[in-house]
């Protein structure tokens, strides 16, 4: 996330100088632009001898001098009406021109500012998708590298794993030795407490004709420490409700029962289920 | 550090698989043996209003808890604690000192009182309590009610049969009857009499008494009648209504007339008969009177007994040579033997459940015993162990034989448990007693 804020604000350094470039570029464009199109008018090239309308010579004629100098007054002044007009009309011509390169120029001009701004738009377009793909790819890049990383952690953990295992195994194969050693331990104190457990329970079970069949009453046992029943539940009812009474009374009788002081080994004889079983006791 | 984490987590799980396999499987133990000596049982003395109250004198004679003690005593699966001269007399559970009852032994106690409603009839309350449970909670709690003094022996053994069936999960049979033969011989004549009395041989009377021999009763299903052999000049099988007495004749055939045997709906009456040559087995149907023999031969057949579910009946016949038990089919007529041990074996009858056959047994030592067959696996186990024993008859609940013995010159009644562990004699005022029927369970009156 961090890199990536980065990545994005060089991205925005970049873009403003860009952008700078641009602007002076077309200051530069616009100076060059300007002096060329400042340069004077050419000068338009009048022949006074030649009506301009016609271009027919025009013939002099001897009148009186008076008269001549009154039709060359008039002449002249028609002539320099004239010139005044097509000087005028010149002017204007001039001035339509003038009017029509300076409308040109700034048609060409708005077109440029135009064309610069299309050229910037598309620019900062080709800019924005640059920079989008680049994030794109930088993107997935950074998916590679992340899932690379995950992959080459994934194999640490497995060779981790595989040596925790191989360790864990050979400590288990240890553990389960000395489980065993000790098992068989507590193996012998727990027969000799199961068979303290029976001998008490069958020397305070009353056995009965009465109950016929093989008959199985079973009786889970919880002990407390002390021997005295925390819990007592039939599991397992044999059909003759008197038969399960009589079983789970022989448990009561019996109780306290001998206790291991070892705390391990209470741990082992402290759930119990006996298994009252009527037998062979009716034709005994 | 993830490492150490890992590590962690995998020993801790063999740990917790090593604890799960110590901790989670309960240790199983199988409890086999016990000791055969009955349900030590303390039945205190019932709570009683005194004074002017005539209740006060029946207690010392006819004391409600010690007909129950007796009860349950002789019924041989109870062990009846002596409660003389203890000093506490709890009327209900909630005077009970529990501690007291352990060290005195007792598994069950009983206590209970007795309420004059007026009028001759008493309201008795009692409760059944599991001293070792420690619940507050009274196995059963009860109110009878009945009339003093006619009914208060069958109240006592109603309460008897209450306790008996909480206790072993089997119906109780101390509110049954039994009948019995007396001969009385005298010096003009023999005086040959029925008589019926409570299972625990108290209550006894005599409903027929005649001159002639008579022999084999056999109570209804219904425990109205009781059907028997008269042995006058001819023999002749009749029944008797055990309430008013009245009695009627229903076959006297030529030769034998013997050992009938209801079915167990009480519709027909299996017999013995010999009209038509050797003694067979023949079937009596009451209602319409058809009478079809159902084994053939010319070996004797005798001593029918139905089978529970009716479809079949054992007897006891000679055709092996030696008297042995058979079964007869009755749809098919099918006939197989069902006793290989010993050379003598008779009398049958069959328990409730159909599964064991008691039978007059010879032993190897030539001694005549009851025996019990297990219809199973064929084994058969004496349960008596006097010479001449005889006519076993089974209680209702199939727990107790009662049976016919010899003291010197004496005839007795004895009954016996089914497992042969617990005997006991049936106090009874006559001296030669024979025969024994044990009824049917009855309805309460």
């Amino acid at each position: 996330m961090a890199s990536a804020t980065r990545v994005q604000s060089s991205q925005s350094k970049y873009s403003g100088s860009l952008v700078l470039s641009l602007i002076l570029h077309l200051i530069c464009f616009a100076v060059l632009f300007g002096t060329l199109s400042n340069q004077p008018p050419q000068p338009i090239m009048v022949n006074l001898l030649q009506n301009p309308d016609t271009g027919k010579t025009i013939k002099a004629g001897l009148i009186n001098k008076k008269n001549v100098d009154q039709v060359v007054q008039r002449h002249v002044e028609e002539q320099q009406e004239k010139l005044r007009k097509i000087e005028e009309e010149r002017q204007a011509e001039i001035a339509k021109r003038e009017a029509e390169e300076r409308k040109a120029l700034e048609l060409e001009q708005l077109k440029k500012i135009q064309e610069a701004a299309a050229k910037k738009a598309e620019a900062d377009k080709q800019a924005l998708l640059a920079k989008q793909a680049a994030a794109k790819e930088q993107a997935k890049q950074k998916l590679a590298k992340l899932e690379a990383d995950r992959k080459q952690q994934a194999k640490l953990d497995l060779e981790k794993k595989n040596s925790a295992v191989k360790q864990a195994a050979a400590l288990k194969a240890e553990h389960d030795r000395k489980v065993a050693e000790h098992n068989a331990l507590i193996q012998n104190e727990v027969d000799l407490y199961k068979a303290k457990i029976a001998a008490a329970v069958e020397e305070n079970r009353i056995l009965s004709s009465a109950f016929v069949g093989d008959i199985v009453c079973k009786i889970r046992l919880r002990l407390l420490p002390d021997g005295s029943i925390l819990n007592l539940t039939i599991v397992q009812r044999s059909g003759n409700p008197a038969y399960d009474s009589m079983s789970e009374s022989a448990v009561h009788k019996a109780a306290p029962f001998p206790m291991p002081a070892d705390p391990e080994l209470y741990e082992h004889v402290k759930d119990i289920v006996l298994s009252f079983r009527n037998g062979e006791t009716t034709d005994a | 550090m993830l490492r150490i984490k890992l590590f962690r987590l995998i020993i801790s799980a063999f740990i917790m698989c090593y604890v799960q396999l110590v901790v989670a499987a309960p240790l199983n133990i199988d409890i086999t043996g016990g000791k055969n000596v009955g349900i030590p049982i303390a039945v205190l003395p019932f709570e009683y209003a005194t004074g002017s109250d005539p209740f006060a004198r029946a207690v010392e004679t006819d004391d409600i808890a010690a007909i129950i003690r007796n009860d349950l005593y002789n019924s041989g699966h109870f062990y009846t604690l002596d409660v003389q001269g203890i000093d506490t007399n709890p009327a209900d559970i909630k005077q009970v000192d529990f501690g007291y009852w352990k060290n005195f032994g007792a598994a069950n106690l009983v206590v209970g009182r007795i309420v004059s409603r007026g009028g001759g009839l008493y309201d008795v309350y009692f409760e059944l309590i599991d001293i070792y449970k420690g619940n507050m909670e009274p196995l059963l709690n009860v109110r009878v009610s009945d009339k003093y003094p006619e009914q208060f022996r069958a109240l006592a053994h109603y309460i008897s049969d209450l306790i008996f069936e909480k206790l072993t999960g089997v119906r109780g049979f101390f509110s049954t009857r039994i009948a019995y033969i007396t001969i009385e011989r005298g010096k003009e004549q023999t005086i040959n009499s029925l008589y019926v009395a409570d299972a625990d041989g108290y209550n006894s009377k005599a409903i027929l008494t005649v001159p002639y021999p008579i022999m084999s009763p056999r109570w209804s299903p219904n425990g109205k009648y009781i059907a028997y052999v008269a042995l006058g000049k001819q023999s002749s099988i009749n029944v008797i209504n055990v309430t008013n007495g009245k009695r009627d004749q229903l076959t006297k055939y030529p030769g034998i007339n013997g050992a009938p045997a209801w079915s167990p709906d009480g519709s027909k009456l299996a017999m013995v008969l010999s009209k038509d040559g050797a003694p067979k087995i023949y079937v009596l149907d009451l209602e319409t009177k058809e009478l079809r023999r159902v084994t053939s031969g010319g070996a004797i057949d005798t001593e029918p007994f139905w089978d529970p579910n009716g479809q079949s009946i054992v007897f006891t016949s000679n055709r092996g040579g030696k008297p042995q038990i058979y079964r007869v089919i009755l749809q098919s007529g099918a006939v197989e033997r069902i006793t290989y041990t010993g050379d003598y074996n008779a009398t049958p009858s069959l328990t409730p459940d159909g599964k064991r056959l008691i039978m007059l047994h010879q032993s190897e030592k030539g001694a005549y015993n009851i025996a019990v067959q297990d219809l199973n696996n064929g084994k058969v186990k004496s349960i008596t162990s006097a010479n001449l024993d005889e006519s076993p008859t089974l209680a209702p609940n199939g727990m107790m034989v009662l049976y016919g013995l010899r003291d010197g010159d004496q005839s007795l009644l004895g009954a016996v448990t089914l497992d042969g562990k617990f005997r006991m004699r049936l106090p009874l005022q006559a001296e030669n007693v024979k025969e024994p029927a044990w009824s049917p369970f009855l309805l309460k009156n």
